[in-house]
């Protein structure tokens, strides 16, 4: 076996960062910080504002995006829109109604307002699903900057990064880290945007805010690379505006987020940190079309090879120092170790508490419980590497496929189940399984005729309207439901602050 | 207790509520959606040229300042916008209810 390439730099920078992180859990455990008081007073809605950008800063956001804009211009903009946007639809159809509910996961929203442990069984399955398909898509991420750092083959990289993840994870649970959002928020957007501001400095452009400054890079690109820069320069209208609804549906759709909103006191600071939280987000989705345009700029022909480390790509290219690249790859290997933690830790939750106790040993002990959660995350990291090996499609693309899941599914029975209160428990069930058919369909349909109208990471345009349809229908042909769902529904739509 | 349905919203309060929604919505709609609608409109070639694509705004070409940062702006302006008015109407509702949740207050 040949020597690695190892970049040192680099190499130490995530190091550093992952340690970082883990001190800094300790400790916000140590003095009993968690996401919202600290020493018994309220932070307020714009720290839980940070906690929700920070939970959103994934491999997708951070390298996935830019690349995805890189090789296909302005039609990356509707992943833009569509993973911003979709907070717009929580806040007003969701937000002071789920808080309103308490303390929940998804699931049990779901069992309880459709009275069925059948359709709260069936949500489990699907939040496992739409967990699995968003986490392969953070382990590219994490295998690509592997790659990149220690010189090994995609690969190997996978297994590595593999590794490293699942013990990172398993360390963190068994120290009892509690995530410190903040911090974590400030590290990731300042290694994000530091090395903007030199890429934008070095290639004379207006680098006080590259944000802005990366205009006059998309109109020199106008004239080299149109298609590039005008609307329909990649694909046309129809897929735009599908992939831009189904990732909005599917934010307002995805299990962990929507779980987040009872951690605010209140309906009123939930509505506020929506707002924050958008913000927080803007920041950086405001940027990756910057690194987009300036990477385009000095690496025109790079194509898919290189589009998922393009940020990387454009801090060498540009001739920053090597320690640029090295803060971006640490930066984004650091928000996909989050991001599979939390989901590996939602999927073993699940699969242990619900299905495991839940049908075999529901006397289990404590200990017995963590135990088996252990393992499950375990299994379940592993079977996520598998499919990781062999990416069906770029990181943003993956994740986007995640969304349309939860865009076809959740998103439906969510609306319907807190604003009609006809809903019943077979129109959600029929719904959720409608949505799931032809999401989880999309993704096996291949290259066939179906797939230009309903693509793995677009179907959510037609399949919410389908199960919104399928849930009106078959509630109105059941009987309705039982009167505690009165009870449940003037609780959660109380006009209360 | 008379039942949910945002399409048939009953009282001032939930007749509040449903309107500042739909209004909310039609405008994100519009930015988002509308706008890529009317360069479909206005344009003259099979990429999407157009005066919108032609024209220039803080150094970009206009349609791509407006879909990646001004569409951004908008909605964080939308939601300020539906956070100030759903309090509001909540004050109003809470202001002349005898009690706080579990009433009928506001029915019609």
């Amino acid at each position: 076996m040949e020597a690695l390439e190892v970049k040192t730099v680099p190499a130490l920078i995530l190091a550093a960062t992952l340690v970082l992180f883990v001190l800094v859990g300790v400790l916000s455990r140590v003095q009993n910080l968690d996401e919202y008081w600290v020493a018994g007073r309220k932070i307020g809605p714009f720290a839980s504002g940070m906690a929700i950008a920070s939970n959103w800063m994934s491999a997708a956001s951070f390298l996935g995006m830019a690349g995805l804009l890189y090789l296909q211009g302005y039609f990356g903009l509707a992943y833009v829109l569509g993973w911003t946007g979709g907070y717009v639809l929580l806040l007003v159809l969701m937000a002071s109604q789920i808080r309103n509910y308490g303390k929940f996961t998804a699931p049990d929203f779901i069992g309880d307002r459709y009275y069925s442990k059948v359709a709260r069984f069936l949500a489990a399955l699907i939040t496992l699903a739409i967990s699995f398909v968003y986490a392969v898509g953070q382990y590219k991420g994490i295998g690509e900057m592997f790659k990149w750092i220690f010189g090994m083959d995609y690969r190997l990289s996978i297994i590595a990064g593999t590794i490293v993840v699942l013990s990172y994870v398993l360390l963190s649970g068994m120290l009892g880290v509690v995530r410190n959002q903040q911090v974590q928020y400030v590290v990731l957007i300042t290694a994000f945007l530091l090395p903007l501001f030199f890429i934008a400095k070095k290639m004379g452009f207006f680098y006080l805010v590259p944000q802005i400054g990366y205009g006059e890079a998309v109109s020199q690109l106008q004239t080299t690379h149109p298609e590039f820069v005008l609307p329909w320069g990649d694909e046309g209208l129809y897929s735009w505006i599908a992939l831009c609804f189904t990732l909005m549906v599917g934010t307002a759709g995805l299990p962990h987020v929507i779980q987040r909103f009872y951690l605010v006191p209140n309906a009123r600071d939930a509505r506020t940190s929506v707002v924050w939280g958008l913000f927080f987000i803007g920041i950086l989705y405001w940027s990756s079309p910057a690194f987009a345009a300036f990477g385009k700029i000095l690496n025109p022909d790079g194509g898919k090879e290189v589009a998922d480390v393009i940020i990387i790509n454009a801090a060498e290219n540009a001739g920053l120092p090597e320690w640029f690249a090295g803060l971006l790859a640490a930066g984004a290997i650091s928000a996909a170790f989050s991001t599979v933690g939390g989901l590996l830790m939602a999927g073993s939750a699940a699969f242990a508490h619900d299905l495991y106790f839940g049908l075999f040993k529901p006397t289990a002990s404590a200990q017995e419980r963590v135990r088996v959660a252990r393992i499950g995350t375990v299994i379940l990291g592993l079977a996520i590497m598998v499919v990781a090996l062999d990416p069906p499609a770029l990181i943003g693309q993956i994740v986007a496929m995640a969304f349309a899941i939860a865009g076809c599914t959740i998103f439906p029975v969510f609306v319907l189940g807190i604003w009609w209160s006809r809903a019943t428990r077979e129109g959600g069930i029929a719904g959720m399984l409608v949505g799931a058919f032809i999401s989880i369909g999309a993704l096996f349909w291949g290259e066939t005729f179906l797939a230009e109208w309903i693509p793995a990471t677009s179907s959510a345009l037609i399949g919410a309207p389908a199960a919104l349809l399928t849930i009106v229908l078959v509630s109105l042909y059941t009987k309705p439901p039982p009167p505690e769902i009165d009870t449940l529904m003037r609780q959660i739509h109380q006009p209360t602050e | 207790m008379e039942s949910v349905n945002l399409l048939r919203p009953r009282g001032p309060y939930f007749k509040g509520v449903a309107r500042l929604i739909f209004v909310v919505l039609a405008l994100w709609f519009l930015v988002v959606y509308g706008f890529q609608f009317f360069l479909v409109l206005i344009q003259r070639d099979s990429l999407g040229s157009s005066w919108l694509t032609d024209a220039r705004f803080l150094g970009f070409p206009f349609h791509y300042w407006f879909t990646g940062q001004f569409a951004i702006l908008a909605f964080l302006l939308l939601c300020l916008m539906f956070n100030r008015r759903y309090d509001k109407l909540l004050s109003k509702q809470t202001g002349t209810a005898s009690e706080v949740g579990g009433n009928d207050h506001g029915s019609a």
